[in-house]
C-alpha cells in the first residue's frame, strides 16, 4: 500500500518537472527488444549413468521509447524438458520500468540499477555469467544540471527469479524483503574537482513478519581530483556502516563498519602507474561490489575484513607494439590473521608479423595459509584475410593449506579458437586437472562455436568443463563442473 | 526437445529478415562532466561510430587506436566517434590513465552499471561498436575486432554518399 502511494506521488510529480524544463525535440517512437534462450542438457556429476536434466531458460525484454519517455519490461521462463529432476516450470515477470529523462531531470519508476561511488556502499547490478540481476524496485528521481547531481531513491531489492545462466547464484531474497532508501549528491567544485556524498538506510524484513529484524545506515563521501600537476588523477571514497539489530524487543549494535578506497594514477607519455588502496573493516553488506584489487584468478571471498594496496605499472615501448606491465599487491586478511602478497608481471608483444601475444605470470602467497602460481598465454595469429587463430593456455597451481594438511590444486586450461570472419568462430577447449579425484574426472574436453546471423547471436558448447574459479567484472566464484551441452541464443531487434 | 529445435530454426530463418533497428536513446555524463545525449551526436551528413570498450579489453584498445589513426589520417571523414566505457568499479580507476597513455581524445561516457550497454547488446561481448546514421538508425554492428570493420565503415559511408576521401579501409 505504501509503495503504491510512493508511485502515485512520483507519477503526479513528473509532469510538474517536465513543464519547467527544456523539452527534448520529439523523435519517432522506437521499439527494441531481446530474446535470450539458453538450453542446457546437464549430466548429474554424482551419477553420470542417470539421464541428463534438460531445461530451457528464457528471458524476454522489450523497451519502447518516445522522446524523453521510455518503458521496458522483462520476463523469464524456466521450462523443464527432460530428465529425472529438471525442476518446475515457471514464468515470472522479472523487471519493469517506466522512465522519463529530460535535460536536467530524470524520473524512474520500477526496476533500476543502483551504484554509489565505487560500489562499496551499494551496488545493485546485473552479471550474466553468474545470473545475478539485482535491481531496486521502486522509484528514483535525479536532478543533474551542469556540475551538480542530486538524487533520491527508494524501494525493495528485486533479485531475478529465473536467471538465464549455466551456474546461477542462488536467489538471495527467497525468504525476506530488503528495503533500501536514500540519496546521493555530487558537485563539480571546479572543472577537475568533484566532491560527493551519499546516505541510505537498509531494512531487512523476514517473510511474513510485520516489521524489520535488522536495520543499517550507510554514510559515505567521495572526492575526485583530476589532472593534478597536469598528469595525476586521484580518487578517495570513505563509507561508514552503522545500525541497529533488534529481535523481540532486544536490541544490540552491529559493529560499525568502514569501507574506504583510494586511487592515484599517473600517466606520463607512454607510462602508466596506478596506486590503489582499500580498507574494509566489519563491512558485512551483501548488496555491494567493492574493488578487490586482486587478479581475476583468485576467488576473493573476503571483502568485509581486509586491507590492502596495489601498485600497477605499465610501459609501452616506443616504436613497437610491445607493452610491459607488472603489479604488486600486499594486504592483510583480518579473519585469517595473515598478510597477502601477490606479484604479477607480463608483456603484450608482436612476435612475428601478424602475431600478437600476451604472457602473464604471477605468484600469490599468504604465509602459513596458501600460495598460488599462475601463468597465462594468449595469442592471436592472423591467417587469411579477415581470419585469425586464437590460442590460449593457463596454468594455476595452488597449495591451499600450507600449515595443516597440504592440498594441492593443479588446473591447466588450453583453448584454440578459429575466427572465420566476424560472424562465425569455432573453439576447442581442453582442461586438465590432475589434482582432481579420478572419480570426478581429470580431463575435460569441449567444443563450441559462435555465430552471428542478422539479429541472432548464437553460441553452442558440448562437452565438459572443470568448473573452479570463474571471474566476471571483478567478482570471482567457484562454480561446479559441467558436463553436457548448451545452446545460448540472443535475438536483438 | 524437437519443439525447441524447430522453434530455434524458425527464429534463425526469421532473423535473416533485415530490420531497420533504431538506436536506443540515452543521456549521460562524459568523464569531463559535460552531459550529452545520443541525439547531440547525430549530425546531418555524418555517421556516428559508437564504441563500447573497457580498459582490460585489449582488442577494444586496438580498435580505438585504429579508429583514432584513421581519423587523424583523414580528418575529412564524415565519421564522429563517441565511446562508452563499461569498466565496473573494480577497474574504473584505470580509465583516465589508459586514455592519457594512449593519447585518446574522443569523448568517453562512463557506464559502470551498463545502462547504455544493455540497451544495445545483451550478450555484453567486447569490443562492440555500432554505426548510427543521422536519423538514429543502426547501420552496422561490430562484435569483436576484425580488420573488415573498416571496409564496412567505408561501405556505410559510401552508401550514404558521404566523404570517404583518404580511403578508410586502406592498410597503413
Amino acid at each position: 500500500m505504501k509503495r503504491n502511494k510512493l508511485f502515485a506521488l512520483l507519477v503526479s510529480a513528473a509532469p510538474l518537472f517536465a513543464a519547467e524544463l527544456e523539452e527534448v525535440p520529439s523523435t519517432r517512437a522506437k521499439l527494441t527488444g531481446t530474446t535470450h534462450v539458453l538450453v542446457t542438457s546437464r549430466v548429474d556429476a554424482n551419477d553420470p549413468s542417470v539421464a541428463p536434466n534438460q531445461v530451457l531458460k528464457h528471458e524476454n525484454s522489450f523497451r519502447a521509447e518516445y522522446g524523453p519517455y521510455s518503458a521496458s519490461i522483462g520476463f523469464s521462463s524456466f521450462i523443464p524438458m527432460a530428465g529425472p529432476n529438471p525442476g518446475t516450470k515457471s514464468v515470472t515477470l522479472e523487471k519493469k520500468l517506466v522512465s522519463a529523462e529530460w535535460e536536467n531531470w530524470d524520473v524512474k519508476l520500477g526496476d533500476t540499477y543502483q551504484e554509489l561511488g565505487r560500489g562499496i556502499a551499494l551496488s545493485l547490478y546485473r552479471d550474466d555469467v553468474f545470473g545475478v540481476d539485482n535491481t531496486l524496485e521502486g522509484g528514483s528521481l535525479r536532478f543533474h544540471p551542469q556540475g551538480l547531481t542530486l538524487g533520491i531513491f527508494g524501494g525493495r531489492v528485486n533479485a531475478v527469479r529465473n536467471p538465464v545462466a549455466i551456474n546461477p547464484q542462488e536467489n538471495p531474497l527467497k525468504d525476506r524483503t530488503v528495503w533500501i532508501t536514500g540519496g546521493a549528491a555530487s558537485v563539480r567544485v571546479i572543472n577537475d574537482l568533484k566532491v560527493g556524498g551519499h546516505y541510505f538506510g537498509t531494512y531487512n524484513q523476514p517473510a511474513g513478519a510485520p516489521g524489520f529484524d535488522k536495520a543499517w545506515q550507510t554514510l559515505g563521501a567521495s572526492i575526485t581530483a583530476d589532472n593534478i600537476f597536469d598528469a595525476v588523477d586521484a580518487n578517495l571514497e570513505a563509507n561508514t556502516f552503522f545500525g541497529q539489530f533488534s529481535v523481540l524487543g532486544k536490541a544490540k549494535d552491529i559493529p560499525q563498519g568502514y569501507g574506504t578506497y583510494a586511487s592515484l594514477s599517473y600517466a606520463p607519455e607512454s607510462w602508466k602507474f596506478r596506486l590503489e588502496a582499500k580498507h574494509y573493516q566489519d563491512y558485512a553488506f551483501e548488496f555491494h561490489r567493492p574493488p578487490a584489487l586482486e587478479e581475476d584468478v583468485v576467488e576473493t571471498t573476503n571483502n568485509e575484513n581486509v586491507s590492502g594496496a596495489r601498485l600497477y605499472g605499465e610501459k609501452k615501448l616506443e616504436g613497437t607494439r610491445t607493452t610491459l606491465f607488472s603489479s604488486y599487491y600486499t594486504g592483510y586478511d583480518r579473519p585469517l590473521g595473515s598478510t597477502i602478497h601477490h606479484g604479477v608481471a607480463g608483456s603484450r608483444f608482436q612476435f612475428l608479423a601478424n602475431t600478437d601475444w600476451e604472457l602473464k605470470a604471477g605468484y600469490r602467497w599468504m604465509p602459513d595459509h596458501n600460495n598460488l602460481v599462475h601463468f597465462g598465454l594468449k595469442s592471436k595469429i592472423k591467417t587469411f584475410k579477415g581470419q585469425f587463430l586464437e590460442i590460449g593456455a593457463r596454468k594455476q597451481k595452488a597449495n591451499l593449506k600450507l600449515n595443516v594438511i597440504p592440498y594441492e590444486e593443479d588446473r591447466n586450461f588450453f583453448d584454440v579458437g578459429y575466427n572465420f570472419n566476424e560472424l562465425l568462430s569455432a573453439q576447442l577447449g581442453y582442461e586438465f586437472v590432475p589434482s582432481n579425484d579420478p572419480s570426478v574426472g581429470q580431463h575435460f574436453i569441449n567444443i563450441g562455436g559462435r555465430m552471428t546471423w542478422g539479429i541472432v547471436t548464437a553460441r553452442a558448447m558440448v562437452g565438459s568443463t572443470s568448473g573452479g574459479t570463474q571471474c566476471s567484472g571483478g567478482v570471482c566464484r567457484v562454480v561446479p563442473p559441467f558436463t553436457g551441452a548448451m545452446i545460448d541464443t540472443i535475438f536483438t531487434f | 526437445m524437437k519443439k525447441v529445435i524447430s522453434a530455434l530454426t524458425v527464429c534463425l530463418m526469421l532473423s535473416n529478415i533485415a530490420l531497420a533497428r533504431p538506436a536506443p536513446s540515452f543521456r549521460a555524463e562524459l568523464l569531463n562532466g559535460d552531459r550529452v545525449s545520443l541525439t547531440q551526436y547525430l549530425k546531418p551528413q555524418r555517421i556516428l561510430f559508437l564504441s563500447f570498450w573497457a580498459t582490460w579489453c585489449v582488442p577494444c584498445l586496438e580498435e580505438l587506436r585504429l579508429v583514432t589513426d584513421r581519423l587523424k589520417q583523414n580528418p575529412n571523414l564524415a565519421l564522429d566517434v563517441l565511446t562508452v566505457n563499461v569498466d565496473s568499479s573494480e577497474t574504473s580507476s584505470d580509465i583516465k590513465p589508459t586514455l592519457k597513455q594512449n593519447n585518446y581524445r574522443f569523448p568517453v561516457i562512463a557506464d559502470p552499471k551498463h545502462e547504455i550497454f544493455s540497451k544495445y547488446q545483451q550478450e555484453k561481448a567486447l569490443p562492440y561498436s555500432v554505426l548510427i546514421d543521422e536519423s538514429g538508425n543502426i547501420l552496422e554492428t561490430f562484435s569483436g575486432f576484425h580488420d573488415e570493420m573498416f571496409v564496412k565503415v567505408e561501405g556505410a559511408l559510401k552508401k550514404k554518399g558521404l566523404s570517404i576521401s583518404g580511403a578508410i579501409s586502406e592498410k597503413k
